[in-house]
């Protein structure tokens, strides 16, 4: 029995490591289409994210732009869903299959954003680093990590 | 250790942590103990979603079989509403049940065991002022030979040494208190360490990534190593991640890591998140 489980245990981790290989080679693969398009839009948003972040840490000279900035992230959470047409998720995608397997839970996601965003406007008008700051924190994590929690591969 | 190392580290160890406790010696023990409740992510495995909190968590799926993390809010029959402090601190510390019988290691007190005697006595108050509920979780349902549960003795035997962390003197304070938090109640080695086939952390790669984390998946290295680490992050930059989740390039966390930081760091003072960011920048790859 002994034999047994370090037998399948090895196999386990073989097929483990070439699987991990295989994600390896995976991501040597240019995105294409509608992924490229989606990866892009979604670093503009992570580029307003860092801009934003910054004009509040660290450039306050800036920080007459941070309403530009969040409405570029409110004017894109509107196009999400768009982004995803089923089974859209070939390599090096990492998207996964729950996008589309829990469908109404991915578009209520990209709701919650709009509407976080939205209320981020909002805030950022009203010119209070620190409460903009605070809102900053809530849109990330309830708006941007909430869905890539559920709806995105780990980014190993 | 030598003993004389081993009394200074103590020495040394008390200093910090009375700086530590000084801050926070007039609040009462349950509200010191929601910190560590919150840095130990209990609520990931031990709350449903959409459930009663500490009412059983959803199913674990684990090469050995799926566990079903059990009810511990302080309901006397369904909870752990009968257990003393001392069965508490059997628990976390030697992976125990009060009846003696060896826990699995998917209940990390294979990091727990590192929380220092006044720090579990305020989680075990913060966990009872929590409200008890009546609910039953389904046994594990776990492959032969791992459902054999006195196995866990041996493994125990072989991997577990159940001691409470003990503070480098060479270091400061900001590097200890983060050391703890890291090693102990945060359990981040959990998740980025690989493990061995029996599947205990291989303590030669602490924190060097892991290749089959939790359900499977790649989670990434956290050593200094600027290519399979985040030598490249400044302190700060860390600091926000555990605060937001933005990483340094804009992208936010997914993953459980996600839920580490929304139930877990970002819950913490900031003098915390500097530590635990002082802590993992000074790792080398190993
Ligand atoms: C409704 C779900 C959803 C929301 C909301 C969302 N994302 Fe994403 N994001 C994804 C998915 C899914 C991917 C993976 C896309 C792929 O690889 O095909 C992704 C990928 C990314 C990437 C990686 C792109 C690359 O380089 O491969 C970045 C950066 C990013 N998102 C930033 C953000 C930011 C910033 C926010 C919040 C302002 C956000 N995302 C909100 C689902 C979401
Ligand atoms: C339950 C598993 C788990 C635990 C526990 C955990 N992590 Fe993570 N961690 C992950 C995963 C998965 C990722 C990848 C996140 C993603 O996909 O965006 C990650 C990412 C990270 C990153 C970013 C690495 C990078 O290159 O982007 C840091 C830093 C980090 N974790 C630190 C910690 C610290 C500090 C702790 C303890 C307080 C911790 N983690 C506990 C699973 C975990
Ligand atoms: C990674 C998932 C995970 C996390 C995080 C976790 N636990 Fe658990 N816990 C489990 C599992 C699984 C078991 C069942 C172990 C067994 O049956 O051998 C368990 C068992 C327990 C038990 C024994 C209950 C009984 O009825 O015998 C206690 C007490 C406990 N956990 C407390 C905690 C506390 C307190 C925290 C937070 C500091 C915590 N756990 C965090 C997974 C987890």
């Amino acid at each position: 029995m002994f034999a047994r489980i370090v037998l399948s245990t090895v196999a386990a981790a073989m097929a483990a490591g070439l699987v991990w290989q295989m994600a390896e080679a995976q991501q040597k693969v240019e995105p294409k289409g509608v992924v490229a398009y989606r990866i892009a839009v979604m670093r503009t948003l992570g580029a307003q994210m860092l801009a934003i972040k910054t004009a509040l840490t660290e450039t306050p000279e800036f920080e007459d732009n941070l309403v530009w900035h969040a409405q570029i992230v409110h004017d894109a959470s509107k196009l999400l869903v768009d982004l995803f047409p089923k089974g859209s998720n070939e390599a090096p995608s990492a998207a996964l299959p729950v996008v589309w397997e829990k469908w109404s839970e991915f578009e209520a996601a990209a709701k919650r954003l709009e509407e976080l965003s939205a209320k981020f406007v909002e805030v950022a008008k009203n010119g209070d680093p620190q409460a903009t700051l605070a809102a900053f924190g809530q849109l990330g994590k309830e708006g941007c990590s909430s869905c890539h929690d559920t709806f995105r591969k780990k980014q190993g | 250790m030598p003993r004389i190392a081993r009394a200074l580290a103590v020495l040394a160890g008390a200093a910090t942590l009375a700086t530590v406790a000084a801050g926070a010696a007039t609040v009462d023990p349950a509200a010191r103990g929601e910190t560590l409740f919150h840095i130990g992510g209990c609520v990931n495995c031990h709350t449903a979603k959409g459930g009663a909190t500490l009412a059983g968590g959803d199913p674990l799926r684990t090469p050995f079989g799926t566990f079903h993390p059990p009810n511990i809010t302080p309901d006397p029959e369904t909870g752990i509403g009968s257990w003393t402090l001392a069965d508490f601190v059997r628990a976390m510390r030697e992976g125990r049940a009060p009846d003696g019988m060896p826990y699995y290691p998917a209940f990390p007190y294979t990091s727990y065991h590192r929380l220092t005697d006044e720090d579990l006595a305020d989680l075990f108050a913060y966990v009872r002022s929590l409200p008890p509920v009546q609910k039953r979780t389904p046994d594990h349902d776990l492959r032969f030979p791992y459902n054999l549960r006195f196995g866990l003795y041996l493994w125990q035997w072989l991997f577990h040494d159940p001691q409470p962390f003990v503070p480098d003197p060479a270091k400061d304070p900001l590097w200890n208190r983060g050391a703890y938090l890291v090693l102990g109640p945060g359990h981040c080695a959990e998740c980025h360490t690989p493990r061995n086939w029996l599947g205990a952390l291989d303590t030669t790669r602490l924190f060097a990534g892991n290749p089959a984390g939790p359900g499977g998946d790649k989670v990434p290295g956290i050593t200094a190593d600027p290519e399979n680490g985040i030598g490249r992050w400044s302190r700060d930059q860390l600091a926000f991640y555990l605060k937001v989740g933005m990483r340094p390039d804009g992208d936010f966390a997914g993953g459980e890591m996600a839920r580490v930081i929304e139930n877990g760091t970002s819950r913490l003072a900031d003098e915390d998140r500097l530590a635990i960011a002082t802590f993992l920048l000074s790792l080398s790859p190993p």
